[in-house]
């Protein structure tokens, strides 16, 4: 009896001993709390997250009007990118004032996505329906018949590069270097909010919310969305729905028990994956961009994604490449796909497969 | 017996909370809240006022002479009383709390980059009140900055900018207004300062609104925010937040080249009044780097909290050291030295942010951007 007193007198201590010691936050705690094995966690929001996914669906189904011919207005994009006068179907969209994708592109790029909104409007102005070819803005049918885009006279899909570069220098530059960095990482972790947690949780949810899919993923790859369906298209390769998908739910559970050695890991894990997944994206069309080279409609398409994949590098703090490098990329893929060369192409593709080291894999993505 | 043991069993439970509450647990330690705020009272933040008025008034002096007698000397004078009252300026913005909070003094004198077309327009237009939001970027230092280097491009040229026959005079009405606003911010924050003492020694506790909160809440945002976002994160494209994209004139003192004395100054400031040092005499005074180790705050890494924070940013200002030329010309050519001034000042971030913040019990009031 006495020993079996004492006995629970020592467990006591212990249990004391540990719940106390936040003087050791350098991981060893790491085994001392459950990581779920999905994206459960308690106090999780990201709605403003999943309506920027809502509006840039909504901003692509109208731009892919254009493929069949139709005449877009400039202010409707305009207007959808800002969230300005009720421009959304989605009435959800329209009176969720605070949210909208332009606030939250990367500044200096705002000027530019604007831009391309007004040029692809002018150009479907001036086509009116008819046909595209080198010098001539229109609708460009593939080789088989099966597919219609609207390309600019230099044969620029522009909705490649607003939606695609949105995912880039919107959704990819929020997660990475806005939500997973200091601003937004070095915050409050005490105090919770119901249904909401600390700023920290909130702020790495957020940045989960960019990621595009289900909290059961890769289990489940229904519903994949933006960056979702690319990590999923990219997995064969480079295994990132684990990676990632690890990395987020680590990394939150390493949040909610003060753990940031952790967390930091995790951070440097996720941005390097995803960097990984934009760059291995960008070579898979360029790699259809060769196979399909005689095809106008299709070549001009997947060179269009590439550009964005290839833009979107930027936006990473912790980036492989320079700005000034992925400035000379893009200046390589030129700016008139009618005219572009095989050798232009595999110099890119050369490029990016040094910087992230896909020589073994670079012919099958 | 058996309510001995359960009694034990309380005693045990008790002590395990008591040790466990983070509120109490700073209670315990043994620093004198007190005799650290009379430190940072007295031989801190008065003196860092009286320092910036006494500068102020070498300011607006300079300016009068200058006012009389337009000349290549009146004009370096009033360059150096300028440097001299922005130099001030850097340390004390690291105490922004009672008077210098209520005159909010960052955004009246400093800030940047100025905005020369609203300045022009004044100047055109003669009717401005300096005091409006709408002028919060053509006053200040970085107003005085553009007047008096960045009118034109030579000294001759300058003080023939001042003394055009016909714009002149209300170029230097200008001039003097900015410098009459900076000199009435000083003063405000002297009558001031005298009253708000007590109020801020007496508040020893650490919750917000606290003596203690507001020093170190005050503390990060002015680091984290005014000088490794504004004056290098922004300019340099370090900050992840520009997209690795720099904009060179975005540097504080951007006509004048002043920028890395500015920040230099900035970060030793930083130093002194983490150290508690006075302000007159450099003794190290009850600062908060003794307050940290008295609560034997460490870093993730098991280092010494205090000893880590002064060597990180020992490690930044000898970055900036290593630069010679004005930050806006460094941004626009090679701004890798500007980015890893920033990547200095960013490690500093979680260990004055976070760590600091959590081992005294003190929550960081300031959001450097809205979220959803």
């Amino acid at each position: 009896m006495r020993n079996l007193k004492l006995l629970g007198l020592a467990l006591l201590a212990t249990i004391s001993f540990t719940a106390c010691d936040d003087e050791n936050p350098t991981g060893e705690n790491n085994g001392n709390y459950e990581i779920p094995s999905t994206y459960d966690f308690e106090n999780v929001s990201y709605s403003g997250q999943t309506q920027r996914l809502d509006m840039l669906d909504e901003l692509t189904v109208y731009m892919k009007t254009a493929n069949n011919g139709a005449v877009l207005d400039a202010q409707k994009m305009l207007d959808m990118y800002a969230n300005e006068n009720n421009a959304f179907d989605n009435a959800e969209l329209n009176s969720a004032d605070s949210k909208e994708l332009e606030n939250k592109t990367v500044e200096a790029d705002i000027a530019l996505f604007k831009s391309f909104m007004n040029d692809f409007a002018q150009a479907t102005i001036e086509s009116n329906g008819g046909v595209g070819s080198n010098g001539t803005p229109g609708v460009v049918t593939s080789n088989d018949g099966a597919n219609k885009y609207f390309f600019d006279a230099n044969g620029v899909e522009h909705i490649q590069y607003i939606e695609k570069g949105l995912m880039g220098s919107c959704f990819y530059f929020q997660g990475v270097s806005i939500y997973l960095a200091s601003g937004k990482m070095d915050v409050d972790n005490e105090n919770i909010e119901a249904g909401i947690g600390t700023e920290m949780e909130h702020h790495w949810d957020e940045a989960f919310g960019y990621l595009g899919v289900p909290t059961d993923f890769p289990s489940n790859i229904d519903g994949l969305r933006f960056w979702g369906k690319y990590i999923n298209g990219r997995d064969a390769l480079l295994g990132s729905n684990e990676i990632l998908m690890n990395a987020f739910i680590k990394g939150r559970a390493a949040i909610s028990n003060k753990d940031l050695e952790t967390r930091d890991e995790q951070i440097e894990i996720i941005r390097n994956e995803w960097e990984k997944v934009s760059a291995a994206t960008a070579i898979h069309y360029l790699n259809r961009a060769n196979s399909s080279f005689a095809d106008d409609a299709i070549r001009n398409h997947v060179l269009s994604e590439a550009w964005a994949f290839i833009y979107a590098l930027k936006y990473n703090p912790t980036k492989k490449l320079t700005n000034a490098e992925i400035d000379a990329i893009l200046e390589d893929l030129g700016d008139n796909f009618y005219t572009i060369t095989t050798d232009d192409i595999n110099t890119v593709k050369a490029t990016l497969v040094t910087a992230y080291g896909f020589e073994d894999i670079q012919n099958q993505f | 017996m058996k309510s001995l043991k359960f009694s034990f069993f309380i005693l045990v439970l008790f002590t395990c909370f008591t040790a466990c509450d983070p509120e109490s647990g700073s209670e315990k330690v043994d620093f004198d809240r007190e005799a650290f705020l009379i430190n940072m009272a007295d031989n801190v933040i008065e003196p860092s006022i009286e320092d910036f008025a006494s500068k102020a008034e070498g300011l607006s002096v300079a300016t009068n002479s200058f006012n009389i007698n337009l000349s290549l000397e009146t004009l370096n004078v009033l360059r150096s009383e300028l440097k001299a009252t922005w130099l001030s300026y850097q340390h004390l913005s690291f105490v922004h709390v009672g008077p210098v909070s209520n005159v909010n003094l960052r955004d009246r004198v400093n800030i940047f980059p100025t905005n020369t077309e609203i300045i022009d327009e004044n100047i055109a237009s003669q009717n401005y009140v300096l005091g409006a939001a709408s002028n919060v970027a053509a006053k200040g230092f970085p107003a005085l900055d553009y007047l008096l280097f960045g009118t034109a491009n030579s000294d001759e040229e300058i003080l023939a900018y001042f003394g055009d026959p016909e714009l002149g005079n209300h170029r230097l009405q200008y001039l003097s207004d900015v410098v009459e606003d900076i000199q009435a911010t000083s003063t405000i924050m002297v009558e001031g300062w005298g009253d708000y003492r007590s109020t801020f020694i007496g508040n020893t506790g650490t919750d917000v609104g606290s003596a203690t909160s507001l020093l170190v809440n005050e503390y990060n945002f002015q680091f984290d925010i005014r000088i490794k976002n504004a004056k290098i994160g922004f300019p340099s494209g370090g900050n992840p937040r520009t997209g690795g994209v720099s904009s060179p004139e975005n540097v504080e003192g951007y006509f004048s080249g002043w920028s890395g004395d500015l920040a230099e100054k900035a970060v030793q400031a930083s130093i002194e009044v983490f150290k508690g040092e006075h302000f007159d005499s450099s003794e190290d005074g009850l600062g908060l780097d003794d307050y940290l180790t008295a609560l034997d705050a460490k870093t993730r890494d098991e280092v010494d909290l205090s000893t880590a924070i002064i060597n990180q940013k020992m490690m930044a200002l000898e970055e900036m050291e290593k630069i010679e030329a004005p930050y806006s010309e460094v941004a626009s050519t090679e701004g890798g030295q500007l980015v890893a001034v920033y990547n200095e000042l960013q490690a500093v971030i979680p260990l004055i942010k976070v760590d600091m913040t959590s081992a005294m019990s003190v929550s960081i009031t300031f959001q450097d951007n809205d979220g959803d």
